[in-house]
C-alpha cells in the first residue's frame, strides 16, 4: 500500500534543508545583545512578523495532532478553526492583552508580572510559565519522528563488519538528530534574527508543501472528494461527526467533543496569545499597532492552520473506511499512512519539505522563548534579588547555554525516550495551567486598577489547581488501579472514580473562572489586610503601572531592553 | 440559505462545514501570497533598522 520514497523526494528535502538553514547561519553580525537576540531589536513589520508566528506555530506535531482530530471527530471539529478565527480576531482588532502586552515594552509575560505585581509574583510565573512550556515541548519529536518514519518508510541502518559484529541505527531518529542540531545551530548564533529570517524562507515552504498536498486530498479519486468524506463521516461518525455540540458516551469512552469541549477552547485561544512564543513576536513588533494588525492577520492563518491539516485527518478516515481498515489503523497514524499511499513521487519530498520547515521553525521559536525565560525570569531575577544583576552580554551567554541544554533534553526525552501514552493527557492540562493564569494577570494587570500582588499570587495557584488536582488524582489511580488504562475496567476506589470524573475539558473550562475568581478575591483581601479599607489601587494602564508607555519606549535603545 | 434558494434543497451542517473548510483553504493560501510578497520587503527593512543600530 505505500509508495515509495524515492530519490526525487529526498533530492528535494536535501536542498530544502540547505536553503532553509543557510541563511540562518550568516546573521550572527546583527546580534549586539540581549535586544536583538531575544526580540531582534523589536524592528518587525507587519508581513514578517504574521510569517514568523505562524510558521512558529504551525508545527509538525501541530499538523499530526489536528490531523487526528480529524479522524476521530469529522467535520464537526472544524469548529476549532472557526473558534480560532473568531477569538484571534478579535484580539487583533481590539488589541485585547497583546496591545498593552507590547505597549508595555516587556519582552516575557513573566517581567510584566514583576512590573506590575512584584518580583516574587515574576519567579512564581517564569517557574509555572517555563514548567508548563519546557514539559510539552519535550515530546515534539516523537510524534514527528513518527510522521516522518510514516511517510518515507525508511528502514533502519546497520552497521556490520566481517567479524559478526552489528549495530542497528534508528534512521528517523538519525534524521531528526542532525535536524535539531541544525535549528540548534544557527538559534545559537543569530538568535531571534536567524529565526525570523529562517521562519520566513519556511513559511513558504511549508506553505507550498500544502497546498499541493490540499489540492491532491481534494481531489483524489478513492475518497470521492468531499461527497465522499461526508458520506463516510455519516456512516462512521453518525451525529458527532458533524455537531460538535454532540458527543457520545460508550462506558468510559466518549466519541465526539460536546459542549464543555467548545466552551474550553474559546477560553483556550483567546488566552493562547499569553504563550510565549507567541509573546516573542508581539515583543519583537516594531510598534503596538503592528502587533495588531500581526494577530489580525494570524487570525485568518490560524483558522486555516486548524482545519486543513483537520482535513487531511478526515480524509484519512474516508480512505480507510472505504478499504475496511479503520479499526486497523492508530488515529495519530492515520494521516500519515494516508499520504504515503496517495501521493505521487516528487509531492511526497514537498510535503516532507513543508514538514519539516514547520518543525524547525516551532524548534527555533521554542527554543528561544523557554532559554529566554530560564534567563531573564529565574536566573535574571534571582541574581538581582541577591544584589548581583547580570550584565547584557553575561545574558545573551547565558540564554545560549540554556539553548544547548533544551536542544539536550529535546534530543533525550523527545525522541531516545520512550513516552507513556498517559502522559499525554498530562502535557495536555500543563498548557491550561499556565494560560488561566497568565490571561489573568495580564487582563487584570491592563484593565483592573484595583489588581494587586495578592490577587496576582492567588490568581496564578487557583489557575493551575485544576490541572494539579488532574494530574495528582490520575497519578495516584495509576498506581492504586492500574488497570484504569484499560477502557471497559470498572474503578473501585474514590480516588481513581474521581480520577474518571475529571475530563480535560472539564478541568481545562473550569481552570479560566478559578483563575478570576483567585485574582479578585485575593485583591480584595490584600487591599482589605493592607490598609484596612478599600484603596484605589496602584494603577491603571501601563503608565500609572510604571510600565512603559510608546513615547517613552521610543527613547529606549535596544540595549536597554531587560 | 443562499444554497437551499437555489437548489430547493435543505441547508445542511455538511454544506456549513464545506463552505467552512474552502473558506480556511482559500484564506490560508490567498494570505500565504500576500505574507511572502509582503514578508520580503519587510525582512529587508529588518536588516537596514538591525545595520543602523534599531
Amino acid at each position: 500500500m505505500l509508495a515509495a520514497f524515492t530519490g526525487y523526494d529526498w533530492l528535494i528535502v536535501v536542498a530544502y534543508i540547505i536553503i532553509g538553514t543557510l541563511p540562518g547561519f550568516l546573521l550572527r553580525k546583527y546580534i549586539r545583545g540581549q535586544g536583538e537576540f531575544l526580540v531582534a531589536g523589536r524592528t518587525l513589520s507587519v508581513f514578517l512578523a504574521t510569517a514568523t508566528l505562524t510558521a512558529t506555530e504551525m508545527g509538525l506535531i501541530t499538523v499530526m495532532y489536528f490531523a487526528q482530530l480529524g479522524f476521530l471527530n469529522g467535520f464537526s471539529v472544524f469548529a476549532v478553526g472557526v473558534i480560532a478565527l473568531v477569538t484571534t480576531l478579535f484580539v487583533g482588532l481590539t488589541g485585547f492583552l497583546v496591545g498593552g502586552f507590547r505597549e508595555s515594552g516587556v519582552t516575557t509575560f513573566a517581567e510584566y508580572y514583576e512590573r506590575r505585581y512584584g518580583r516574587g509574583v515574576r519567579l512564581l510565573g517564569g517557574l509555572i510559565l517555563a514548567t508548563a512550556g519546557i514539559l510539552n515541548y519535550g515530546v515534539f519529536l516523537r510524534v514527528e519522528a513518527d510522521f516522518v518514519r510514516l511517510l518515507t518508510n525508511v528502514p533502519e541502518l546497520t552497521l556490520s563488519s566481517a567479524s559478526g559484529w552489528s549495530w542497528q541505527i534508528p534512521s528517523v531518529n538519525l534524521v531528526m538528530s542532525i535536524l535539531v542540531v541544525l535549528v540548534l545551530g544557527y538559534t545559537l548564533l543569530g538568535g531571534m534574527v536567524s529565526v525570523v529570517v529562517t521562519d520566513y524562507i519556511q513559511f513558504i515552504v511549508l506553505t507550498a508543501g500544502m497546498a499541493v498536498t490540499t489540492y491532491l486530498v481534494l481531489t483524489e479519486p478513492t475518497t470521492g472528494g468531499t461527497a465522499g468524506i461526508a458520506a463516510a463521516i455519516a456512516e462512521h461518525r453518525p451525529g458527532y461527526g458533524m455537531n460538535p455540540f454532540e458527543s457520545v458516551s460508550q462506558g468510559r469512552v466518549v466519541l465526539g467533543l460536546g459542549t464543555v469541549w467548545v466552551l474550553w477552547q474559546c477560553l483556550h485561544w483567546t488566552a493562547s496569545s499569553c504563550w510565549q512564543t507567541q509573546a516573542f513576536r508581539t515583543a519583537a513588533a516594531d510598534s503596538a499597532r503592528t502587533a495588531r494588525a500581526m494577530w489580525s492577520f494570524t487570525a485568518v492563518n490560524f483558522f486555516g492552520r486548524a482545519i486543513i491539516p483537520m482535513l487531511w485527518g478526515v480524509a484519512a478516515m474516508a480512505y480507510f473506511a472505504r478499504r475496511g481498515m479503520l479499526h486497523e489503523v492508530k488515529d495519530i497514524e492515520a494521516m500519515p499512512r494516508y499520504m504515503a499511499a496517495i501521493l505521487p513521487a516528487g509531492v511526497s519530498g514537498l510535503l516532507l519539505a513543508g514538514m519539516l520547515a514547520a518543525l524547525m521553525s516551532t524548534h527555533s521559536g521554542y527554543l528561544l522563548a523557554w532559554s529566554g525565560v530560564l534567563t531573564e525570569d529565574l536566573l535574571g531575577s534571582v541574581a538581582r534579588w541577591c544584589g548581583r544583576p547580570l550584565g547584557d552580554r553575561v545574558r545573551l551567554w547565558i540564554t545560549r547555554f540554556f539553548i544547548l541544554c533544551l536542544g539536550a533534553y529535546l534530543l533525550v526525552f523527545g525522541l531516545w525516550y520512550q513516552v507513556k501514552s498517559s502522559v499525554w493527557n498530562f502535557l495536555a492540562v500543563t498548557g491550561t495551567m499556565y494560560f488561566a493564569g497568565a490571561a489573568t494577570l495580564l487582563g487584570f494587570g491592563l484593565y483592573w486598577r484595583r489588581a494587586n500582588i495578592g490577587g496576582a499570587f492567588a490568581g496564578l495557584v487557583a489557575g493551575a489547581a485544576p490541572g494539579l488536582l488532574y494530574l495528582a488524582t490520575h497519578i495516584t489511580s495509576l498506581i492504586l488501579e492500574p488497570q484504569i488504562t484499560d477502557k471497559s475496567y470498572q474503578p473501585v476506589g474514590w480516588i481513581p472514580r474521581l480520577s474518571d470524573y475529571l475530563s480535560e475539558a472539564w478541568v481545562g473550562l473550569i481552570s479560566y473562572p478559578l483563575g478570576v475568581l483567585g485574582m479578585v478575591v485575593g485583591s480584595l483581601l490584600y487591599e482589605r489586610i493592607r490598609t484596612g479599607r478599600p484603596s484605589t489601587g496602584p494603577a491603571h494602564g501601563p503608565e500609572q503601572a510604571g510600565l512603559a508607555t510608546p513615547e517613552a519606549e521610543a527613547a529606549v535603545t535596544p540595549e536597554d531592553i531587560e | 440559505m443562499i444554497l437551499s434558494q437555489v437548489s430547493g434543497d435543505a441547508f445542511t451542517l455538511t454544506d456549513f462545514w464545506t463552505y467552512v473548510m474552502y473558506a480556511a483553504v482559500f484564506g490560508y493560501f490567498g494570505l500565504g501570497v500576500i505574507i511572502t510578497i509582503g514578508g520580503w520587503f519587510d525582512l529587508w527593512k529588518m536588516l537596514r533598522r538591525l545595520s543602523s543600530g534599531g
